[in-house]
């Protein structure tokens, strides 16, 4: 275990009711480490009127209750204060999940059209794309977007792909991809990233997700197209 | 009380008032659309404010009770049928058993509430019921549809288009020119709305940057910039993270104003700021707690009244 004590962090508002804490500016182990830890410090040591926390791969966020939070003697203001104040004082990396999850997957194929698209805009070879994204052993940095969702990163920066203009209907087993960022979708859904695989591997048991935030991920290619 | 779906409504459903606590795990806190109306819908029939209700959008349910109860309708006003009796918004409504409840067209706004008194515990998913044939029962009647002699001030979901936003974290990101379109010229409420996110229709916004954000929480009335210049606001049943740029939010009190909005209708976003926005949030719970106090009021002081007719 590692104790901990980052200096900066951003903190910005999400809205009227909630807000949120930064901790660095890029995709980085330690850096959602930190973001781990504070999510469980919070968790475990709840402030009045928070009552939502939303870790993610660098920021933590935290919604409150409104009606709570604006009365005069309070205020969002002093929330904020009780934050900080927290922030200072040092936190646990603790021990995190690291469990290895080999995921078989179809690339290409009529479930993962967007594989050609990629190849072309970028000009690599399928193979080559293939051979990229099955490469690294990828980390869980956090679960979100609909139930089961895992975000996995640091996808190889040649297959950095923006998001589409126009989220399109998703079925579940997608392997999708944007920015620096790969992950799955557990269930039919809008998306906005590029699909280039299917995978069958169950990513709810009991409606509870099975990937979990630090955990490793290797896909492993099922097919040559 | 027993209610059954004698039609289904497809977008008709039990709401609650949002899960907390689970965003970590993805799942969503969800809820009813317009947090004001549904409210009221409560406080009319002296419910406790957050009691399930049903959310209704047009083509509406068709809704049989089997015994007696006192119900509000709180929202959108969709010509609202009891028997054969128009029923008002915003009144507690006493009504006989075996009555059918309707809706004929829709006149204005986009989600009406409907409150049972004693709430919809039990009541479950709004599927079609399958146990009656409602067709053979005797015919229906406007006997016995008490309509009370007072009704909640719901002005403050009025239809003027004008609806308050606090800068997102991406602000900054729209060209001088489209943060002055932004912020003034009226938009339309997209045919691709519903309740997880409603698209605006307006010219396409420019960015001084495209450059990919990374994924991270967004909220209820987050508005997002989608790589082709066009944005969403996101509702109640809003995914927990995103990666859109969020160039702004709109704020917890004209939240219901805007989910009250239909296809092709206009609105035109001003920004404020927290404190205005908290202002606005502490003027409207004090609205709602003000109907439920008159409201427990007047039905205690009419059963008192009324209690020797029983």
């Amino acid at each position: 275990m590692k104790s901990e004590n980052r200096s900066y962090y951003e903190i910005y508002a999400l809205g009227d009711s909630a807000f949120t804490i930064e901790f660095g500016k890029d995709i980085h182990p330690e850096t959602n480490d930190h973001v781990i830890a504070r999510f469980k410090q919070f968790q475990e040591n709840p402030i009045k009127g928070i009552i939502d926390l939303i870790p993610a791969y660098h920021t933590l966020t935290l919604c409150f209750d409104l009606t709570q939070i604006s009365q005069p003697k309070y205020g969002l203001n002093t929330l904020i204060e009780h934050v900080k104040l927290r922030l200072e004082e040092p936190v646990d990396i603790g021990e995190i999940s690291q469990n290895l999850h080999e995921i078989p997957v179809v690339y290409g194929g009529k479930n993962g059209l967007d594989i050609i698209r990629v190849s072309l805009e970028k000009e690599i070879d399928v193979n080559e794309i293939i051979r990229l994204h099955a490469e690294p052993t990828y980390r869980v940095y956090m679960l979100g977007f609909i139930p089961g969702f895992a975000y996995l990163g640091e996808l190889n920066k040649v297959l950095s792909m923006p998001r589409k203009s126009i989220p399109q209907p998703i079925i579940p087993g997608s392997i999708g991809i944007a920015g620096l960022q790969t992950g799955i979708y557990p269930s039919i859904s809008p998306g906005g990233w590029n699909i280039i695989g299917h995978t069958d591997f169950p990513l709810l048991k009991n409606d509870l997700p099975i990937l979990q935030p630090g955990d490793r991920v290797k896909f492993i290619p099922q097919n040559q197209i | 009380m027993s209610l059954i779906v004698h039609k289904i409504g497809i977008l008709d459903t039990i709401q609650h008032f949002g899960i907390r606590g689970q965003q970590s795990k993805g799942i969503r806190p969800g809820g009813v659309m317009d947090l004001f109306s549904a409210s009221i819908a409560n406080a009319l029939v002296g419910n406790k404010l957050t009691e399930d209700v049903v959310e209704i959008h047009f083509p509406a349910c068709e809704i049989i009770f089997k015994k007696s109860c006192m119900i509000s309708l709180v929202g959108a006003d969709f010509t609202a049928k009891l028997n054969e009796k128009y029923l008002p918004l915003n009144r507690p409504i006493l009504i006989p058993d075996e009555s059918k409840l309707r809706f004929i067209a829709p006149k204005s706004g986009r989600i009406v509430y409907l409150a049972v008194q004693g709430g919809l515990a039990g009541q479950g998913q709004l599927e079609k019921s399958q146990e009656i044939d409602f067709k053979k029962k005797q015919k229906l009647t406007t006997d016995f549809i008490h309509i009370f002699p007072w009704s909640a001030d719901t002005t403050w979901r009025t239809d003027a288009p004008e609806i308050h936003v606090i800068q997102g974290r991406e602000w900054e990101r729209l060209k001088e020119e489209s943060q002055r379109q932004f912020c003034c010229k009226p938009v339309k409420i997209s045919n691709h709305s519903n309740r997880m996110g409603y698209r605006l229709q307006h010219k396409p916004f420019y960015t001084r940057t495209n450059e990919e954000i990374i994924s991270s929480a967004v909220n209820f009335g987050t508005i997002q910039l989608l790589p082709n210049g066009h944005t969403i606001v996101l509702m109640a049943d809003h995914q927990t993270t995103g990666g859109y740029p969020r160039i702004a939010h709109v704020i917890s009190a004209d939240l219901p104003k805007f989910a009250q909005k239909s296809p092709g209708d206009e609105v035109i976003f001003h920004l404020t700021d927290q404190e205005t926005a908290e202002k606005e949030w502490q003027a409207q719970q004090k609205h709602i707690k003000q109907i439920q106090n008159i409201s427990q009021l007047k039905l205690n002081e009419s059963f008192e009244k009324n209690s020797h007719k029983l």
